[in-house]
C-alpha cells in the first residue's frame, strides 16, 4: 500500500566563520573613460553565481547597468583577499565590500558632477548611467563624469575592505554573540511511503527561506532547488560505506547521487526579512537549502506511516525493516 | 605509449569536419576528442558511464563518450557542444539553459545539453516524464535539476521563457538576472583545470596508502624511476618545507613520513610524460610497512586504550554549551523525548573531479591553475610546504565546477606544486572519481544523543545532548564543523536552558571536512525529529509547536546572543503553510495526505 505523508523541517544557520575567526574580504572597483566598471575581488564563483552578484551591486550601486561591470575574481597576484566561498558567506561579506568601494568612487563621481552641473552633490544621483539631478534625467552622463574625472587627475579607483570578524564566545559556555548573521527556513515535504517496498517517493518540497534580500532571485532559486536535490540524497539516497577505513562505494555506480527522476518539483518561497549589516539587506542561502530537508521528509515519513528513521539515510531496506518492527507491514 | 596498443588510422566527422588521424587503438572517444583535437568542452566526470558529463551525439543518439571506444565509432557522425552553435548563434538549448538558470557550475552542462539535444532530435516535443526520462542518466549535483527540465521545456516551445532583465531600469538588484558564465559554459568554452594544456607538461599521479593505519619502515622509488616516461619520483624526503598542511590545524602530509593514517593519504608522487606513463609506475613503488591497529569509529576512538591517530588523544576538541540550568528544565518539563541519531559519511561529489597545473617561471615563481574554494588560503598552505614566500606563489582559480566546502581543503595543489618545482615542467595532477572519493573529505558520520523537554502548553525548556563525530585522520574543518553543530542544536528556536557537549574524535576513516551546511545539517536532522515527537506527546500540531516557539527580535539563541533584526523564522512558517493551504497536492487513490 502507498501512505502519504506531510514533514515540516526548519533551520537557523548562522552565516560567517563566527567566534573569533578571521572573517573579511575585499574588493577593489574602477570605473573607465567610457564608464565601464572592472572589479576585482578574490571571491570564487564555484558555480552558485558570486560573480554576477558581485557585478549586480556594483552596477546597482553605482547607478548603471550589470552589462557595464566586468568581474575579475579568485588570483592571488591580481585580486584582493575575499576569504573562502564558504560558510554562506561570499553575499554578505564579498557583496559589502564590492559595495563599499562602488560607494567611495560613486562618492568621488559624485563631486565631479556637481562641478560639471554647478549645482550641490547631495541632489545628484545616477541611475543606468544617467546623471539626475533632483530625480531629473541630466544632459550629463557617467561615462563623460568618468571621463572628466580621469582627465583632472582623480582616478575613479577604490577599495572596500568588510569585516565582520566577531569577538570569541566564552571557551567554557561558548555563551556569546558568536556569529554576524542568520538565515532562517522552512520546508514541507510531501512523501509517498510504499509498505511493500520501503520505497520512499518525495511528491513534492516547498520551501521558504529568509535571505533577507534576493540580489538575483533566479540564482537564489537555483541555491534552494539544489539545495534540496542534496537534502533528498542525504535523506534517502547517499552513503559512503566504509569497511575499516575502506570506501567500499568509490564510483558513482556504487555510491548513488539524486538523479533528475528523484528530485520532485521544489516550490521555492523567498521571505526578505532585511538584515540591516547586509548589501540592500541580502544575507545568503547556499548551505540553508540543504538543511531542513531531509528532516522534512523523515517527519513526513512518520506522517504517512508511523515509523520514526534514527539513521540516515532511509533506504527501502531500513523503512522496511522499522516498518516491520512497529508491526505494521502489510 | 602502451607497448601492447597499435597505431591506427581512423577516419570519422566530427561536428560536420571530416576527420582523419593516426591513433592508439585503445583509445576512448572522449580521450580522442579533448586529447587530440582539443575540443574540451565535453567533460570527463567519472570515466565510468555513469554520471552523463561525457555525452556526445554520434549519429544523432546520446552516447558517454568516456566509455565509448573511438574504433566503435568509425565512419560515424560525433558532434560535441562545440559543434551545437552555428556562426555564434546559440541553439535553443543553449540560450535556454541560460536564461533559465540551468546552469550553475557547468561541468555537467555540455552533457546535459548533449543528452537534450538527442532527446529532442527523436522526439521534438518530449512531455515532462520524457524529459526526466531521457535526462535521467546525467547527475547534476548543483541545480535540483528543476531548471534543466524547464529549460528543456522551453527550448522545445512547450514553456514561455523566464522574464529576464535584459537592460537595468532604476534598479538591478531583486529581478532575475541570467548569469554571465552561462553562455561559455553551454557552448564548451568554459576553461576548467583538467582543459588546460601546457607545453612539455607532465603528469603527477600519487601512491595512496595500502593501509588505513601503519608506519611507514622504507620506501623505494628506484623501479619506478626507470619506468619509461617517468621523470621523478617524489616522496616525502622531497619536501622542502613543513610537510603538513590543513584548513584549521597543519596535521596533514603532503607526501607521508613517519606514518599513514588513512586510505586516502599519498605515499609518493610519479612525474612522468603522460597520466598512463605515471599510472603505471605506481605499483613499482615499492613500500615496507608495519600495520598498526586502526580506530573506526568516533566511540572506537574515544576508549581508554585506542590506538591514537596523532599524538596521544584522539579527541580533538570538546565543545560545550552551557545556557541556562538545565536539570532545573528537566524537572519542570511536562514532557521530555529523546533519541539517537545517526548519520553517515557524505561524499560532495563535485561533477568536476579535483584539478589542478603547476608552472614554475626562471626567477622560481611558481603559478597554480586550480579548482577550488579560495586562492589564498591555497597559497598559504602552498608556500609553506613548499618552503617559497607566499608572494612568489600565484595561485588562480580556473572555472569550477563545483565545491560544496570539498574544495575548501587542499586537493590537487601542493602535489602539482611539488612536481612542478621539482621538474621544472608544468604538471597537472588530476584525481579519478576513485582517488577523489578516497582521498577527499566528507560530511562527517555523527551520532547525536539528545533529549529535549516541553511543558504542557509546548513551549520548549531545555536541550541536553552528546554529539559525537567521526572525524577521520586530519583534522581539515573537523573541529569548526562539530563545534557549529553543538552551536545550532536549538536549532531556530528559543530554549533557555541548553547543556551540549560535542566531541570531534580522530578515526582511521577518511578526513571529515566541510559540506554544504556544516555540521548544521545533522543539527536539524536531531532538532527537526525531536520537535515533532514533542509535539506528537502533548498533542500539538508540528506546525504550531514550531511557530510558537520560534525564534524572534529580543529572544536569544543557543549561545545567548539576542537577536535583533532579521530573523524570519516565522515568516518562512507562515509562507509554507500559506503555499499548501492554497495548493494541496491531489489526493492520491489509496490514501490522502496526513493519513496514517
Amino acid at each position: 500500500m502507498k501512505k502519504r505523508g506531510v514533514g515540516y523541517g526548519c533551520m537557523m544557520y548562522a552565516m560567517g566563520y563566527g567566534f573569533g575567526r578571521p572573517d573579511s574580504a575585499s574588493a577593489s572597483l574602477e570605473i573607465a573613460d567610457d564608464g565601464t566598471v572592472t572589479v576585482l575581488c578574490g571571491c570564487a564563483d564555484i558555480g552558485q553565481g558570486s560573480t554576477e552578484m558581485l557585478a549586480l551591486v556594483a552596477a546597482e550601486e553605482l547607478g548603471i547597468g550589470p552589462q557595464d561591470v566586468r568581474v575579475l575574481t579568485a588570483d592571488t597576484l591580481m585580486t584582493p583577499d575575499a576569504g573562502c566561498t564558504s560558510a554562506t558567506r561570499q553575499t554578505y561579506v564579498s557583496g559589502n565590500a564590492v559595495r563599499k568601494a562602488a560607494r567611495i568612487v560613486l562618492d568621488s563621481l559624485l563631486e565631479v558632477a556637481s562641478e560639471m552641473l554647478g549645482v550641490e552633490p547631495a541632489g545628484i544621483s545616477f541611475a543606468n548611467g544617467v546623471v539626475l539631478h533632483n530625480g531629473e534625467a541630466t544632459d550629463l552622463t557617467v561615462p563623460m563624469v568618468a571621463n572628466r574625472s580621469r582627465s583632472t587627475g582623480r582616478q575613479c579607483t577604490a577599495m572596500g575592505l568588510f569585516n565582520i570578524t566577531t569577538p570569541d564566545v566564552d571557551p567554557e559556555t561558548n555563551q556569546g554573540d558568536a556569529y554576524a548573521a542568520y538565515t532562517f527556513a522552512s520546508q514541507v515535504a510531501e512523501v509517498e511511503v510504499d509498505t511493500e517496498t520501503g520505497e520512499v517517493k518525495v511528491l513534492r518540497i516547498v520551501a521558504a527561506h529568509d535571505v533577507g534580500r534576493a540580489i538575483n532571485p533566479l540564482g537564489v532559486e537555483g541555491q534552494i532547488e539544489g539545495g534540496v536535490a542534496m537534502g533528498i540524497g542525504y535523506a534517502l539516497i547517499e552513503n559512503l560505506q566504509l569497511e575499516e577505513g575502506w570506501p567500499l562505494t568509490p564510483s558513482f555506480a556504487e555510491y548513488l547521487l539524486p538523479t533528475v527522476m528523484d528530485v520532485p518539483p521544489i516550490v521555492s518561497i523567498i521571505v526578505e526579512d532585511e538584515e540591516p549589516t547586509g548589501p540592500y539587506g541580502a544575507k545568503g542561502v547556499g548551505e540553508p537549502a540543504t538543511i531542513p530537508t531531509a528532516p522534512a521528509i523523515i517527519n513526513a515519513i512518520h506522517d504517512a506511516v508511523g515509523i520514526r528513521v534514527n539513521e540516515l539515510p532511509a533506504t527501502p531496506e531500513v523503512v522496511l525493516r522499522l516498518l516491520r518492527e512497529k508491526g505494521t507491514l502489510l | 605509449m602502451c607497448p601492447t596498443c597499435k597505431q591506427v588510422e581512423v577516419s570519422l566527422t566530427v561536428n560536420g569536419r571530416p576527420v582523419r588521424e593516426l591513433v592508439r587503438s585503445d583509445l576512448t572517444l572522449l580521450q580522442f576528442l579533448r586529447g587530440q583535437l582539443g575540443l574540451t568542452g565535453t567533460k570527463e566526470g567519472c570515466r565510468q558511464g555513469e554520471c552523463g558529463a561525457c555525452t556526445v551525439l554520434v549519429d544523432a543518439e546520446p552516447v558517454n563518450s568516456c566509455i565509448l571506444p573511438l574504433l566503435a565509432v568509425a565512419d560515424r557522425e560525433v558532434v560535441t557542444i562545440e559543434g551545437l552553435a552555428h556562426d555564434q548563434e546559440l541553439d535553443a538549448l543553449q540560450k535556454a539553459f541560460t536564461d533559465e538558470g540551468g546552469v550553475q557550475c557547468g561541468f555537467c552542462t555540455p552533457g546535459m545539453i548533449m543528452a537534450a539535444k538527442g532527446l529532442l532530435l527523436s522526439n521534438p516535443t518530449p512531455s515532462e516524464e520524457e524529459i526526466r526520462e531521457g535526462l535521467s542518466g546525467n547527475i547534476c549535483r548543483c541545480t535540483g535539476y528543476q531548471k534543466i527540465v524547464r529549460a528543456v521545456q522551453v527550448a522545445s516551445g512547450q514553456a514561455s521563457p523566464v522574464e529576464v532583465v535584459a537592460r537595468a531600469d532604476h534598479s538591478v538588484i531583486g529581478h532575475k538576472v541570467a548569469r554571465r558564465d552561462a553562455p561559455d559554459k553551454t557552448t564548451g568554452r568554459a576553461l576548467y583545470a583538467d582543459d588546460l594544456r601546457m607545453p612539455g607538461m607532465l603528469f603527477g599521479k600519487a601512491l595512496r596508502s595500502a593501509h588505513a593505519h601503519a608506519l611507514i619502515r622504507g620506501i623505494d622509488c628506484t623501479r619506478a624511476e626507470r619506468s619509461p616516461g617517468v621523470v621523478a619520483v617524489l616522496t616525502a624526503a622531497d619536501v622542502a618545507g613543513h610537510n603538513r598542511y590543513g584548513v584549521a590545524i597543519s596535521d596533514q602530509p603532503a607526501l607521508a613520513d613517519d606514518k599513514v593514517r588513512c586510505s586516502g593519504d599519498a605515499v609518493a608522487l610519479v612525474v612522468a610524460e603522460s597520466e598512463k606513463a605515471a599510472v603505471g609506475a605506481l605499483s613499482l613503488i615499492e613500500v615496507e610497512y608495519q600495520k598498526l591497529p586502526g580506530v573506526f569509529s568516533a566511540e572506537e576512538g574515544l576508549r581508554p586504550n585506542a590506538p591514537c591517530v596523532h599524538g596521544d588523544t584522539n579527541l580533538l576538541q570538546h565543545t560545550k554549551v552551557r545556557k541556562g540550568d538545565i536539570d532545573a528544565a528537566f524537572l519542570e518539563a511536562a514532557e521530555v523525548v529523546e533519541g539517537t541519531f545517526r548519520t553517515v559519511p557524505i561524499e560532495h561529489a563535485y561533477l568536476e573531479p579535483e584539478c589542478s597545473v603547476a608552472a614554475t617561471d626562471h626567477a622560481g615563481n611558481l603559478t597554480v591553475w586550480t579548482s577550488t574554494q579560495y586562492v589564498f588560503r591555497d597559497r598559504r598552505q602552498i608556500a609553506s610546504v613548499l618552503a617559497l614566500p607566499a608572494n612568489s606563489v600565484r595561485v588562480i582559480q580556473m572555472v569550477t565546477g563545483g565545491g560544496f566546502g570539498g574544495k575548501d581543503d587542499v586537493t590537487t595543489e601542493i602535489l602539482a606544486s611539488l612536481g612542478a618545482v621539482r621538474t621544472g615542467l608544468p604538471v597537472k595532477v588530476r584525481f579519478d572519481r576513485a582517488e577523489s572519493m578516497r582521498a577527499s573529505t566528507k560530511r562527517h558520520a555523527v551520532v547525536i544523543k539528545a533529549r529535549l523537554g516541553a511543558d504542557r502548553e509546548g513551549n520548549l525548556l531545555g536541550l541536553e545532548a552528546q554529539v559525537f563525530a567521526d572525524k577521520g585522520a586530519y583534522a581539515s574543518l573537523g573541529g569548526y564543523v562539530i563545534k557549529k553543530l553543538g552551536l545550532h542544536l536549538s536549532g531556530p528556536y528559543y530554549v533557555p536552558n541548553i547543556k551540549v557537549d560535542t566531541y570531534a574524535v580522530y578515526t582511521n576513516n577518511p578526513p571529515g571536512g566541510a559540506m554544504r551546511g556544516f555540521g548544521v545539517v545533522q543539527a536539524g536532522f536531531a532538532h527537526e525529529s525531536l520537535i515533532d515527537m514533542l509535539a506528537e506527546r502533548l498533542g500539538l500540531d508540528p506546525w504550531e509547536i514550531r511557530y510558537r516557539n520560534a525564534l524572534a527580535p529580543g529572544l536569544s539563541t543557543g549561545t545567548g546572543h539576542v537577536l535583533h533584526a532579521s530573523v524570519g523564522i516565522k515568516a518562512t512558517l507562515s509562507e509554507v503553510r500559506d503555499y499548501l493551504d492554497a495548493n494541496p497536492l491531489p489526493l492520491s487513490d489509496q490514501t490522502g495526505p496526513g493519513a496514517r
